[in-house]
């Protein structure tokens, strides 16, 4: 049955529409608002809908186009700015919808539910919200998990000091360090400025290679693959040794966003691509195919977290994990660099939608 | 999705090479509007690939990549899913809504809804393809192999080959990138970019046939469209699957421009043959008269070693090997040394490739010309048969037909 405030915007519409003569009109957009949410989707058959929505109150807000017993959300337009209209394309099979309305400083309004009646098959894939205590979960799951592995990069980063005297030993001993830094990968952002100082490039800074604000890992690894004098590739590690020390302190108060989860999910493999696969990031130990090893054991790591929050709203999560699975395989062989590009950069595609998914959407 | 009309594509596209002589008159008294509509149609579905025969456009992108498919079955999803973007990408309309659970399904570089009949796809194979890993041994094309190596070569291997040519071409480049993007964005496990080149074909200066980077008109003398069975499409002894398909050369020839712009403009013309201003031939006065050699048997008008002499000498003897040509002008930057790294995408299609494009390279061996040009990439491969309807893919013969032979 259809509701009445539909009904009643139908009828107040004719007197408009006559004034006018006989001329066809585009149909009057969808309101969002608090008083009137939903009111003019008039629409009811099912397929494509191309659907004009405007922010009618004096807020702005946003519109979610739902399915009111499952709560799926099939379109989301944030931000809608008052008085401003936007169009929004999505498929829907038959069945109930309706629009629900989030203005700002406003609790949640749902407009009436609309039946939809037709034959087309296929909807838009819908999503249905993460909450954010599921993401804080997550996340709190993730911090544990980097927490525990920070001791041990603090431990390894002390060995490497300790074989300093040793070129062959060194060497050996930072890509073992390195490698346990970029397992973590998740949690760059999480890191602040520290992971500049930790694992930073000397892109941006003036001096290039020889700035002397450029530390770490990667500085150090210009040194040892460079014949640095054993004295000054000490300086450098005694500074990596206090800067991992400060990441230990500081991640056990730190408190990471919730949203940056979803985020990771593909991030850690765009970086991957970006600088690893490109040669970006080598200053000489030509060992990007160990990290990038690294950089899916992170990614593994947040996919199980995350796992139970994104099956439902991600069919394609069990090819996603074999390729995760093959790609690893793929650097240990090792396959070509054509190979692990393709590996990397579909992984990457596989898991865009991860971030979509997991986005934190109002709901009340 | 609109249904494709392969007459549609035809009436189309009249113009200097394709549609003048295969569109029938009939077809041409149409109004301007119905002119208007056909001229934009989807052009996918048919014996043969759009891109060969059909009026060169204006933008071209040839980008050749390796399979990186692990085994048949991902060779398919590969030629499955390189079709029915092709399809998506030349048909047109608005862009599919994917919803909130993934990012945007296009770039949206061409707006909310791509452009119909403005793209043509055309997709090549490469004799790599054809070795042990997907079990096509048995059905490669006749004369396909890695390109030849000939004397007057400089070929950097990183731009050679490939397993599978895409060529793309568009009246405009922001149509060729948003192709190049979708394929790519789709295809990322299965194949991978080698080399890619971009090229233009600049407007009539002032008239007649686009002029190349050395100033010469090119492309004049193209065999006319009625003779495309006889030297584009396959001929007698090439395996079943590959009927309707073409051979496919892509030579990426730098010229050295600065070498050129010191030469006199006499001897520039006796090397082409042609008149540099008009484009007609060193014995006559319009770019479209045909050369005239029985008259100038020892080369005092057209010298014997002059290039367009070489190519085509107008003999009975060579008339068979006349090639289908579609050249486009490249501009990369510049040199190590300081000099402009320009030339010409020169590709052409043809039934055979000894008979046509080797017997012809073979004559141009030596010519005066190649102090000015160096051919330093591309490679050989086999346009597919087109795809004939909405349930047919690249190359689905030649998986049938391999399929039976395993």
């Amino acid at each position: 049955m259809r509701a009445v405030p539909l009904t009643v915007t139908a009828l107040l519409a004719v007197p408009l529409l006559a004034a006018c003569g006989s001329a066809a009109r585009p149909a009057e957009p969808v309101s969002v608002s608090v008083s009137s949410c939903g009111a003019h989707w008039a629409d009811t058959t099912a397929g494509a809908q191309h659907v004009r929505i405007r922010d009618t109150d004096s807020r702005p807000g946003e519109a979610q186009l739902i399915d009111p017993s499952s709560q799926a959300v099939y379109a989301d337009v944030e931000p809608l700015g008052p008085g401003t209209t936007t169009d929004v394309d999505v498929s829907l099979s038959a069945g109930r919808y309706a629009w629900r309305c989030l203005m700002e400083d406003e609790p949640a309004v749902t407009g009436p539910t609309v039946t939809l009646t037709g034959t087309a098959k296929g909807s838009t894939p819908a999503v249905v919200p993460v909450t954010q205590a599921d993401l804080i979960t997550a996340t709190q799951a993730y911090e544990h998990y980097v927490t525990g592995q920070l001791p041990r990069l603090v431990t390894l980063v002390g060995r490497l000091r300790n074989a300093l005297d040793d070129p062959g030993a060194a060497r050996i001993a930072w890509l073992t360090a390195h490698v346990e830094y970029e397992r973590l990968g998740a949690a760059y952002d999480a890191f602040g400025p520290l992971d500049a100082a930790i694992n930073g490039l000397p892109a941006g800074l003036p001096g290039g290679v020889t700035d002397p604000n450029w530390t770490g890992f990667h500085r150090i690894e210009y040194s040892l693959w460079h014949g640095a004098p054993t004295a000054l590739v000490r300086i450098e590690v005694e500074q990596l040794g206090k800067d991992v020390r400060r990441l230990e302190q500081h991640f056990a108060h730190a408190q990471l966003d919730p949203l940056q989860i979803g985020i990771r999910a593909h991030e850690i493999t765009e970086n991957a691509l970006q600088f690893e696969l490109t040669g970006k990031t080598d200053f000489g130990s030509n060992s990007q195919r160990q990290t990038v090893l690294a950089n899916l054991q992170g990614t593994q790591t947040v996919l199980g977290i995350i796992h139970t929050l994104i099956a439902p709203g991600y069919p394609g999560l069990g090819r996603t994990e074999q390729l995760l699975h093959q790609s690893e395989l793929d650097l240990r062989q090792p396959a070509t660099h054509e190979r692990i590009d393709a590996d990397i950069s579909e992984l990457c595609e596989r898991l865009a939608p991860i971030a979509s998914i997991l986005e934190p959407r109002k709901t009340r | 999705m609109r249904e494709v009309n392969r007459r549609g594509f035809l009436t189309g596209t009249a113009g200097a090479l394709g549609g003048a002589a295969l569109a029938s008159a009939a077809s041409r008294t149409i109004n301007a509007d119905a002119a208007v509509a056909t001229a934009s149609a989807p052009r996918f579905h048919g014996p043969h690939q759009a891109g060969i025969v059909d009026e060169r456009q204006n933008n071209a992108a040839f980008v050749s990549f390796d399979v990186v498919a692990r085994d048949r079955n991902e060779l398919v999803e590969l030629l499955r899913t390189l079709t029915a973007r092709a399809r998506v990408l030349t048909t047109g309309g608005p862009v599919a809504a994917l919803g909130i659970a993934a990012p945007a399904g296009d770039p949206g570089t061409l707006g909310p809804s791509v452009p119909a009949g403005r793209l043509a796809v055309t997709i090549g194979l490469g004799a790599s393809l054809f070795d042990d890993r997907y079990d096509l041994e048995a059905a490669k094309p006749r004369r396909l192999r890695p390109m030849d190596t000939f004397p007057d070569d400089d070929l950097d291997p990183a731009r050679c080959h490939g397993d599978v040519l895409v060529q793309l071409t568009a009246p405009q480049q922001d149509t060729v990138l948003h192709a190049l993007r979708d394929l790519t964005r789709h295809t990322r496990g299965l194949m991978q970019p080698r080399w890619r080149i971009d090229g233009v074909v600049p407007p009539p200066r002032p008239s007649g046939a686009s002029r190349n980077n050395l100033g010469f008109k090119d492309g004049i003398a193209n065999p006319p469209p009625a003779l495309a069975d006889q030297l584009v499409w396959t001929g007698p002894g090439e395996p079943s699957w590959a009927r309707g398909g073409s051979y496919q050369v892509v030579r990426v020839i730098r010229m050295l421009i600065e070498f050129w712009d010191r030469v006199t403009l006499g001897e520039q013309e006796r090397m082409i043959g042609r008149h540099r201003d008009t484009g007609a031939p060193l014995s006559g006065n319009r770019e479209t008269d045909a050369p005239n050699y029985t008259n100038d048997p020892n080369g005092a008008t057209i010298p014997l070693d002059a290039h367009i002499r070489l190519a085509n000498p107008r003999t009975a003897q060579a008339d068979s090997s006349r090639i289908l040509r579609r050249g486009y002008n490249y501009d990369l930057g510049i040199d190590s040394n300081g000099n402009l790294d320009t030339g010409l995408i020169f590709t052409c299609f043809q039934q055979d490739l000894d008979r046509q494009f080797v017997a012809v390279q073979n004559r141009l061996a030596g010519e005066p010309l190649v102090d000015y040009i160096s051919p330093v990439g591309g490679g050989y491969f086999f346009a597919v048969p087109g795809v004939r309807n909405g349930a047919d893919w690249y190359g689905r013969a030649l998986i049938d037909e391999t399929a039976s032979q395993r």
